[in-house]
């Protein structure tokens, strides 16, 4: 019955290997691959407390005043270097021994299902990447599995209706009141910013139809910050009020702070590594800048950032930081020890002091909700992975950090 | 004094013994990573950036990976992550936006020449698919061999696998074996 279905992926492999078998020459040996390690290693630099980097002078091309009129050639101030507080939390990841905590307060994805907070599981008809209610659409707005598909749900979560989705998924504000994506379709891509709430209140900006965009973040009612993709890199786009859309000289956008108007974006990149930046809306004025932590998204306050070590590893973070939004500040730092290395997958505010992730040592993955305090506990029962074959639990794709 | 002269030789037979081990496993798969990066980047360059990146990456958790019967994985996943990361899309970036950052102009025999018609289609699939068609039918490994690798759901494999294959069918009606001349 599958034979043809078959025969394409036997012809797909042939044609893959045709690609490469011939393919044998490595211009590199042992020695080029140990510099690159040493370097890698020289540039972790996780410690807090290192001096940061004197803070840059950025020429924007172009300023922008949200509300406002565009601005040309709008020249930005050095922000002030940022200091370090007196008092750190620093706290040693583990998943073994820890106190068990109460259910997290936010939605996540397992094998069965979503568990909603306080309703328990809930059977889904696919395996989403994200879920956000909405009365507006039915009752649900879910990203497919492959997020290039946005779905409407009832309450019970029957199917209602679709919309094409760019393969990023969408984004929404920390009230879960707005939510962003773009729809590519009959050869134009639309960035569609939609209430959860009241189906009335959609806006929209037709983006070029090449190359494939995507939702970063949401910065008010009006107002929506995108990248595109091209092989020839990132480019990060402010969708303003006005109804335009304006290119950003940064590398990549990593979060929003609708609250604030604050947006965290990679200024640099070097081998392995790079510079980051919070910087404000309104004015394109980075309030700081670090070269020792890669940015994730704010806190659901704007209170605090999300970051990582500056070269995190493939295999997901080790490590992870909450800095003060407005100064760079490190406030907590939650970061594996020796050989007992835990990876977070999917670390994603839970609150404005919260951060819920999988975390996976060994073989061993639980849930684990780290405090803005130093506090860490276990908010799901251990599972051993390797006897699980799979990826016991998720936080929506939209919540996820780093 | 002597005890510690000899441990400072253990040490450095310990490193030696380590960085053989790790040279040993580098000759003998940088060949085959090599072809499983082309696949993934799309371009001979990226390839070398990549597996020299994870080669590195492993060298340094060299120490970590206690089964080394699970280093292809490991590997494999570093890899995978590594073209998927953000890390990776900046590189781009600088290599493909900066003036001032002379290319290194590579003579590309596989980007030459007359190519696979599905190859061509699997180069336009998001890059996180790709890696799914790459890693279950070039790579021929299980879904669950791939979810592990990706961090990804079985059910997530099996639904991009899918969805991929609908797109190249879709996209490359007449090299589809279910479509009838007519439909050619």
């Amino acid at each position: 019955m599958n034979t043809h279905h078959d025969e394409l992926e036997q012809m797909l492999g042939r044609d893959l290997h045709q690609q490469v078998d011939g393919m044998s020459t490595v211009p590199f040996g042992f020695s080029e691959v140990q510099g690159r390690a040493h370097r890698i290693r020289r540039n972790r630099r996780i410690t807090a407390g290192i001096a940061l980097a004197a803070a840059v002078a950025v020429i924007v091309p172009v300023g922008l005043t949200v509300g406002g009129t565009l601005q040309s050639k709008d020249e930005i101030q050095p922000a002030p270097s940022p200091s370090v507080p007196a008092e750190v939390s620093r706290t040693t990841l583990t998943v073994n021994g820890l106190p068990h905590g109460h259910a997290p307060e936010i939605e996540y994805f397992t094998v069965d299902g979503v568990v909603l907070p306080g309703e328990g599981t809930q059977q889904l008809p696919e395996s989403y990447q994200a879920l956000v209610p909405s009365s507006a659409a039915g009752g649900w707005i879910a990203l497919g599995p492959n997020r290039e598909e946005v779905i409407y749900l009832s309450e019970d979560f029957e199917r209602l209706g679709s919309s094409p989705a760019s393969g990023y998924g969408f984004a929404t504000t920390p009230e879960r009141d707005y939510v962003s994506w773009v729809v590519p379709e009959n050869g134009v891509q639309t960035l569609e910013l939609r209430s959860t709430t009241d189906p009335d209140k959609t806006t929209s900006w037709e983006l070029p139809s090449s190359p494939p965009a995507g939702v970063v973040g949401i910065l008010g009612p009006d107002s929506v910050v995108y990248e595109t993709q091209s092989r020839s890199g990132t480019t990060v786009g402010l969708a303003t009020p006005e109804g335009l859309t304006i290119e950003l000289p940064y590398l990549n956008a990593l979060g929003v702070d609708p609250v604030n108007g604050l947006i965290s974006v990679q200024t640099s990149s070097t081998d392995n590594t790079g510079c980051f930046a919070v910087i404000k809306a309104a004015t394109l004025a980075p309030a700081w800048e670090t070269c020792d932590y890669k940015l994730g998204s704010f806190s659901p306050d704007g209170a605090y950032v999300m970051a990582t070590a500056a070269d995190s590893d493939g295999l997901g973070p080790t490590m992870v930081s909450m800095l003060d939004s407005r100064t760079g500040d490190l406030v907590a730092e939650f970061a594996s020890a020796g050989r007992k290395q835990v990876t977070l997958i999917r670390p994603a505010w839970e609150s404005g002091s919260t951060i819920i992730a999988t975390a996976i040592e060994g073989t061993t993955t639980t849930m684990v909700r780290m405090w803005v305090d130093g506090a860490l506990e276990e908010v799901a029962d251990p599972v051993d992975a390797s006897e699980y074959g799979d990826v016991p639990y998720y936080v929506g794709d939209n919540r996820a950090s780093l | 004094m002597e005890t510690l002269v000899r441990t400072g030789v253990g040490m450095g037979d310990r490193a030696q013994r380590r960085d053989d081990e790790f040279a040993e496993y580098m000759h003998a798969r940088q060949a085959g990573l090599l072809r499983t990066a082309y696949l993934l980047t799309g371009d001979r360059h990226s390839a070398e950036d990549l597996v020299q990146t994870s080669l590195a990456k492993l060298y340094l958790s060299w120490d970590k990976v206690h089964d080394r019967g699970s280093l292809d994985g490991y590997v494999r996943r570093i890899m995978v992550n590594e073209n998927n990361s953000l890390w990776r899309r900046a590189w781009k970036k600088r290599e493909f936006a900066s003036e001032t950052i002379p290319e290194r102009h590579v003579v590309d025999e596989y980007d030459v020449g007359a190519r696979g018609a599905l190859w061509d289609l699997v180069q336009t699939l998001p890059r996180k698919a790709r890696a799914v068609v790459v890693l279950r039918y070039y790579e021929q490994l299980s879904e669950a061999e791939t979810a592990e690798i990706l961090g990804i759901s079985v059910g997530t494999v099996k639904s991009q696998a899918s969805r991929a294959l609908a797109t190249l069918r879709e996209r490359a009606p007449e090299l589809d074996p279910s479509t009838t001349e007519e439909e050619r």
